[in-house]
């Protein structure tokens, strides 16, 4: 950094007031570091160029269309072909023709849907919006004939990139690490997304977070953190392409973690030294050896990587798919039991049960939050053994603290249903566990009545109310 | 030169008169007020302005021509000494006392629009008794905590306050309190077409009123220096019939208490 | 040592007199670093403060890039501290602005004013061999050393980015902003060495100006730059200590010492309950507010120790290119008293939508619309003194021309915050930052690019170049008037301070060309600024040569060989007149009157002016 200051004092002692453009083509998607260590470089750059394949770069992204994600579509048939350009017909009916004409479609994905390349995915090189021709970056390997149907997708994808540049970026990073230029400063850490892991949603413990979950992050924002809410700042198609551009970062990120954790059996970052301690092979032939190895691993068509992609990506897809179907959203069966003092009592008797819901044992006596087990070593189960530092992390190995419940703070929302939800799934990639299925919903509602309860309790109601506001001078007596 | 230099000194005057009528007299350059005041308080302040402008510009012409003037014959004098003088004991007393009287009475003539504003002994009654919503400032939005219908604001929360973020309700044509607060930092409390403006200083309740006359939809931003995301505290004022303002309460209060078994209306509007 | 060969119109006079100063012979060090010469210290300051200006426009440009092309990639700036791509985040910008405000005012107004023109100007103007206090004055610069070290420091650790008022409560808890931790203390520290540099210089001024005047240099036959240079070293006495000791209360805020220093973990400006980064809730009684007061109550009459000198120059080089004595001097003398008085009773204008007591904002406005006055009545004088002038329009005279007319600029903008109603809806809008570019930049600056042209023949006994100094001069005015006349409007439309993408709100949308439009002006601005720099460096070796009184002045100064010697005079000066005899019609052949000039009044005795003279 100190460097960094010279270097900032000496251009401006040199003059240079000329600008650096910005080079597009240096920006890349940065590997996930903490995972991407222990695996040898050459498997990391084979990672790093299948991404790039299905992804593209921060500024020239790609719209896999395997993934379920909303790129944005426009359908249309193929008139005639004239060398590499194919002059196409799109269906007014069904395409946005206004994001056609915007150059960020250029790069976007291609399918054909019927004729000889139905079910082939390519990338669009350019499109000529007044020729209405296209030419894709890899040749076609049989021409299209007239009338064969496509789909052009990914301009959503562009339009999430830009706002989530402007908005997003700095704080959860280029690739969604959580890691941008602000988010050192905050506490909590911005979510890193690549875990595919978004704590507060409305679906069961086993499925991701919908669309309409991140939407409503995004509008209302993380009370007690610095997420903020975006509403009316972003208009309502905006927050859904960067929910878009979300998703996808979080599909980019699990895809990746996938392959390095898989690739890490066999190619670890150690293996040449380790391999030729045992064996009398010199280091440089171990290496040669594995660069073979991993060639024929991307080469091999039934067993090698391309396997591995479609069975991790159908998984990550069902996944990401059910989310958005409604018998994952978790309603209660039972209409909110009602808010007596009865039912608190109840709620508070679970809570502090050892056995039941086991509340007591994180959120404290009082749900202060300072539970035994914020005291104690916590398991980590990823890595093995035990965290360090004492007290509760989570999935990303930070630490995290139980809610205090007496500030009447809800990161996940103060409604009745959203504290159910919270109770009866947990909250993913936390340590807080689902209850649901020890406790019956009529009983979680008593806990949900108690938790509301929690920041009143200390005040006494006569008091409170002979407090009125109105007229009254503020708490320092100057106002007036 | 000396020709150049003169006009080159009255140039740029001129290029400024011209520039600030073209900018006050179209509004749709949006050079200038972001539309007329929708509060009658606003209006004065507006007016105040004016005021403030008009004297000013007549000093900035009358100043800015004298100075070209004097440098004009400055320049071109033909004399070979200058007019040796040390000044005019008549001239100073002339241009301290003038002055002086136009200052105060500037300073004078703002005071009432300043206690209506700003004290709260001059607020109007009906906004001093029912303060309508408490806004609180925090890093970085504003969240809004509303009494439940048909109750009155307390100063601690209660059970069955209702709270929105961003948005904060006003019924048109009443004059409405609200008791601005502070979360962390310092922020400000800034409605641009209503001319209001207060900072929220932590530890303190401040109390703001105002009587928006038009329905719609208006910006509310910060305007004190919060940290990073300082720029990123946009919200609104919602300014709507008494009836619009009812329904929202209830409608924030059924989303509230939604338990998954309400009628869907009482989804918020946020949530689709 | 050497005034060798510059003396030629005073060849008669000894050429390597030395006053009471022994003849000895310095080492580099001795002459060129760690000097006890003013005139040295003077230079040191000057050298600083250019080289100072220069990052500080950079900062700005910096802060202009963001506002005319928000998130794309900052040239220099973005490639170097910024994210991948160069795009810059929101704390990086808020720190731009932080530290272009804490250069620009901390490290080159300030010190270009008290530091490099009080320094050189003050023993030479009055006629004394050198400062009161020489190893006082050294250490005066030598503070700023850390100083600049502690801001430096404070760029190391992201930057200080709470603004350059450094509002409690976002200064004052480290968890608050970015820029609040270590970067936000170094900062304070910073802000303390300069303080203790400040104080260090004024103590010496006023004790130089009173005792060290030579004989015959009563008070009123000061030139109004030592006037000003003594009320500013005045208010510099009594307004800094309260922003040291605020400094050091915040420092105390901020730092938990622990062990057995844990008590000293105040609570000043912190009021209670506060969660700030999702920490613990602050403990405390502190008011906030408190801060906004001690800060302003040094920093308002900041506002005029980064004016008066320049007003005080600028009068001096005025009267000298309109070849005629200065209107009204005891009007000048005493509208700058009286603004230095009021400035101590005006700083509340800051915090009129502060919350304070309301009742606190109508007396403030009543003494902030008062200081109008005696601004007022300074510039009806400066018409005044160019009334029946004989002006040549060289690059003194075009820079002080251009100060009185960007003063009239700046001085009427102020009038609408002065006020409060008005003040309520503009507070914190760029119609301020417009205002007080045209006082600070406007008016200070060019009173200071004109005092350096000025007075570069006594520095380095060589002139600058016209021509570049001329286009200096034109682009700079263009690019000035372009990039801050045009801030009016954006402040009147409600465009607010501070906002790093101000176009997320609706209603400030359609202003960004009109900030594209401003940021080109400002790059115009920073570009001419290496003309400036350019003609400075070059000129002290190349520059054409001049004698002791190139300009025909009449102050003691110019009775010294140019660059004066270690002691300054040959022959200890004597003060026979005022310093504004020019044109007297009693003094033939030639159109001044040095004060040193023992020549009497041909026609004894009255020595009266032609007009009333108060």
């Amino acid at each position: 950094m100190i460097a960094r200051v010279w270097q900032l004092l000496v251009v401006v002692l040199a003059g240079a007031v000329a600008g650096c453009a910005e080079d597009a083509s240096k920006m890349r998607f940065a590997q996930n570091a903490a995972i991407a260590n222990p695996v040898h470089r050459k498997a990391r750059a084979v990672v790093e160029k299948t991404l790039e394949e299905h992804f593209g770069t921060p500024l020239d992204s790609v719209a896999w269309l395997k993934l379920p994600v909303n790129y944005g579509k426009a359908e249309g048939k193929v008139k005639s072909v004239d060398g590499r350009s194919v002059i196409v017909d799109f269906n007014a009916e069904t395409s946005d023709l206004e994001s056609l004409k915007s150059p960020e479609l250029s790069r976007a994905g291609l399918l054909f849907t019927s004729g000889a390349n139905q079910g082939e995915s390519f990338l669009l090189a350019s499109y000529d919006p007044s020729e209405k021709s296209f030419e894709t970056l890899l040749p076609l390997k049989t021409a299209p004939a007239e009338g064969d149907q496509f789909v052009v997708a990914g301009q959503n994808l562009r339009h999430g990139r830009k706002l989530y540049a402007r908005h997003c970026q700095h704080c959860h990073g280029i690739n969604g690490d959580g890691d941008g230029t602000t988010a050192k400063y905050l506490n909590p850490r911005p979510r890193d997304y690549r875990l595919g892991i978004f704590k507060f949603t409305s679906t069961n413990k086993d499925t991701k977070a919908s669309h309409d979950d991140l939407k409503r992050i995004l509008s209302y924002g993380i009370p007690g953190t610095y997420m903020p809410s975006f509403v009316p700042m972003l208009k309502d198609n905006e927050l859904a392409v960067i929910v878009e551009y979300i998703r996808w970062l979080a599909m980019r990120g699990e895809l990746e973690v996938q392959l390095l954790k898989d690739l890490k059996n066999d190619y670890a970052a150690d293996r040449a030294r380790k391999e030729a301690k045992e064996s009398k092979a010199s280091t440089s032939e171990i290496e040669n050896q594995i660069a073979k190895q991993l060639e024929e691993y991307v080469a091999n068509p039934t067993e090698g990587l391309a396997a591995f992609i479609e069975t991790v990506t159908g998984d990550m897809v069902s996944a990401w798919e059910g989310a958005e179907t409604a018998d994952t959203v978790i309603m209660p069966p039972v209409p909110r039991v009602p808010d007596t003092v009865a039912s608190r009592e109840r709620g508070k008797a679970l809570f502090v049960k050892t056995d039941g819901g086991k509340c007591i044992n994180c959120h404290g006596p009082t749900g202060r939050g300072n539970g035994f087990q914020t005291e104690d070593f916590q398991k980590n189960d990823a890595a093995g053994g035990f965290y360090e530092k004492r007290g509760l992390h989570d999935a990303w190995d930070q630490p995290i603290k139980p809610r205090d419940l007496t500030r009447g703070i809800y990161r996940g929302g103060r409604r009745p249903i959203d504290i159910y939800r919270r109770i009866s799934q947990g909250i993913k990639g936390t340590p807080m566990p689902p209850v649901a299925a020890t406790v019956k919903p009529e009983q979680i509602w008593d806990l949900v009545n108690y938790v509301l309860s929690v920041p009143f309790e200390s005040v006494p109601r006569k008091a409170a109310k002979a407090h009125s506001v109105a007229g009254q001078p503020s708490e320092h007596g100057n106002a007036n | 030169m000396r020709k150049f230099w003169c006009a080159f000194f009255v140039f740029w005057p001129i290029v400024a008169i011209i520039y600030s009528i073209v900018a006050s007299m179209t509004p749709s350059l949006g050079w200038w007020f972001p539309g007329a005041s929708v509060t009658e308080l606003g209006q004065r302040i507006d007016n105040l302005f004016y005021l403030i402008l008009y004297i000013v510009t007549a000093v900035f012409i009358g100043t800015q021509i004298a100075l070209v003037y004097v440098l004009w014959r400055a320049s071109h004098s033909k004399d070979e000494r200058a007019w040796f003088s040390h000044g005019s004991h008549s001239l100073e007393v002339i241009w301290s006392v003038v002055p002086s009287v136009i200052l105060l009475f500037l300073a004078l003539y703002q005071m009432d629009v300043w206690a209506l504003f700003r004290v709260q002994a001059y607020f109007p009654k009906e906004a001093r008794d029912a303060p309508i919503a408490e806004v609180t400032a925090r890093q970085f939005e504003w969240r809004i905590r509303y009494p439940a219908p048909g109750k009155k604001l307390q100063l601690k929360p209660q059970p069955d306050d209702l709270y929105d973020v961003n948005d904060l309700h006003a019924p048109i044509n009443r004059a409405v309190m609200i008791q601005l607060r502070s979360g962390d930092v310092q922020h400000s409390f800034f409605l641009p077409h209503l001319r209001v403006k207060q900072d929220a200083i932590p530890g303190q309740i401040i109390p703001i009123w105002f009587k928006a006359e038009k329905q719609g939809i208006f910006e509310l931003t910060c305007a004190e220096l919060c940290g990073w995301g300082h720029y990123k505290m946009r919200a609104q004022l919602t300014s709507e019939r008494e009836v619009e303002y009812e329904a929202y309460l209830k409608k924030l209060q059924a989303d509230q208490n939604y338990d998954g078994h309400a009628t869907p209306s009482a989804v918020a509007k946020k949530d689709e | 040592m050497s005034a060798a060969g510059v003396a030629q119109e005073h060849g008669h006079e000894q050429e390597h007199a030395q006053g009471a100063h022994g003849h000895h012979e310095q080492s580099f060090i001795q002459k060129y670093v760690f000097s006890t010469d003013h005139k040295m210290i003077g230079k040191q300051f000057l050298f600083t403060t250019l080289l100072m200006l220069m990052l500080g426009g950079a900062l700005a440009l910096g802060v202009r890039w963001q506002l005319a092309f928000p998130w794309t990639s900052m040239p220099i700036f973005g490639p170097l501290f910024a994210n991948a791509g160069g795009q810059i985040s929101p704390e990086f910008y808020t720190m731009l602005f932080t530290m272009h405000a804490t250069v620009m005012i901390f490290l080159v107004i300030i010190p270009v004013l008290a530091g490099a023109f009080g320094n050189f100007l003050i023993p030479l103007m009055i006629g004394a061999d050198d400062m009161a206090f020489p190893v006082l004055n050294m250490l005066s610069y030598w503070f700023m050393i850390p100083a600049i070290a502690c801001f430096g420091m404070s760029f190391y650790f992201g930057g200080a980015a709470s603004g350059w008022t450094s509002y409690a409560v976002l200064a004052d808890l480290r968890a608050a902003a970015p820029g609040s931790g270590s970067a936000q203390t170094m900062w304070l520290m910073g802000v303390t060495f300069v303080g203790v540099s400040s104080m260090m210089g004024s103590v010496n001024y006023m004790t130089t100006i009173i005792n060290m005047r030579a004989p015959g240099m009563t008070l009123f036959r000061m030139p109004l730059t030592i006037w000003a240079m003594l009320i500013t070293a005045i208010l510099q006495a009594f307004a800094l200590p309260v922003l040291t000791a605020a400094g050091f209360m915040q420092l105390f805020d901020r730092l938990a010492f622990g062990g057995w220093l844990e008590g000293i973990h105040t609570v000043f400006f912190i009021p209670a309950g506060l969660v700030v980064n999702n920490t613990d809730p602050t403990v405390g009684g502190g008011q906030p507010l408190l801060w906004q007061h001690l800060f302003w109550f040094y920093s308002h009459p900041a506002v005029y120790i980064m004016l008066l000198p320049a007003m005080g120059m600028t009068s001096d080089m005025l009267a000298c290119m309109c070849r005629k004595p200065i209107f009204g001097y005891k009007p000048m003398v005493y509208s700058m008293s009286a603004i230095a008085g009021l400035g101590f009773i005006v700083w509340g204008h800051h915090m009129f939508t502060s919350g304070m007591n309301p009742a606190l904002g109508m007396t403030f406005m009543v003494s902030t619309v008062m200081i109008a006055l005696p601004s007022a009545v300074k510039v009806f004088n400066w018409i005044g003194t160019i009334w029946g002038g004989r002006l040549q329009f060289n690059t003194v005279t075009l820079h002080c021309i251009a100060f009185v007319s960007m003063f009239i600029v700046g001085g009427l903008s102020g009038i609408f915050m002065a006020a409060v109603p008005v003040d309520i809806y503009i507070h914190d809008t760029y119609i301020i930052v417009a205002h007080f570019h045209y006082v600070v930049f406007g008016t200070t600056m060019f009173g200071v690019f004109g005092a350096i042209q000025f007075w570069f023949p006594k520095m380095f006994g060589r002139k600058m170049n016209e021509t570049v100094g001329k286009w200096h001069f034109l682009l700079t005015y263009i690019g000035f008037n372009g990039a801050f006349f045009p801030m009016h409007m954006l402040g009147i439309a409600g465009f607010p301070r501070r906002y790093a993408d101000p176009y997320v709100h609706p209603y400030l949308e359609h202003l960004l060309p009109l900030n594209q439009f401003i940021t080109i002006s400002a790059m115009i601005m920073g570009f001419a600024q290496f003309l400036l720099l350019g003609n400075f460096l070059i000129s002290i070796f190349r520059g054409e040569k001049t004698g002791r009184n190139p300009w025909n002045s009449n102050g003691l100064e110019w009775a010294a060989p140019s660059p004066p010697g270690h002691g300054n005079f040959d022959v200890p000066p004597v003060c026979f007149r005022g310093p504004y005899e020019y044109s007297n019609p009693n003094r033939a052949n030639q159109d001044f009157w040095m004060q040193t000039d023992p020549t009497r009044n041909p026609k004894n005795p009255p020595e009266a002016p032609a007009h009333g003279h108060s």
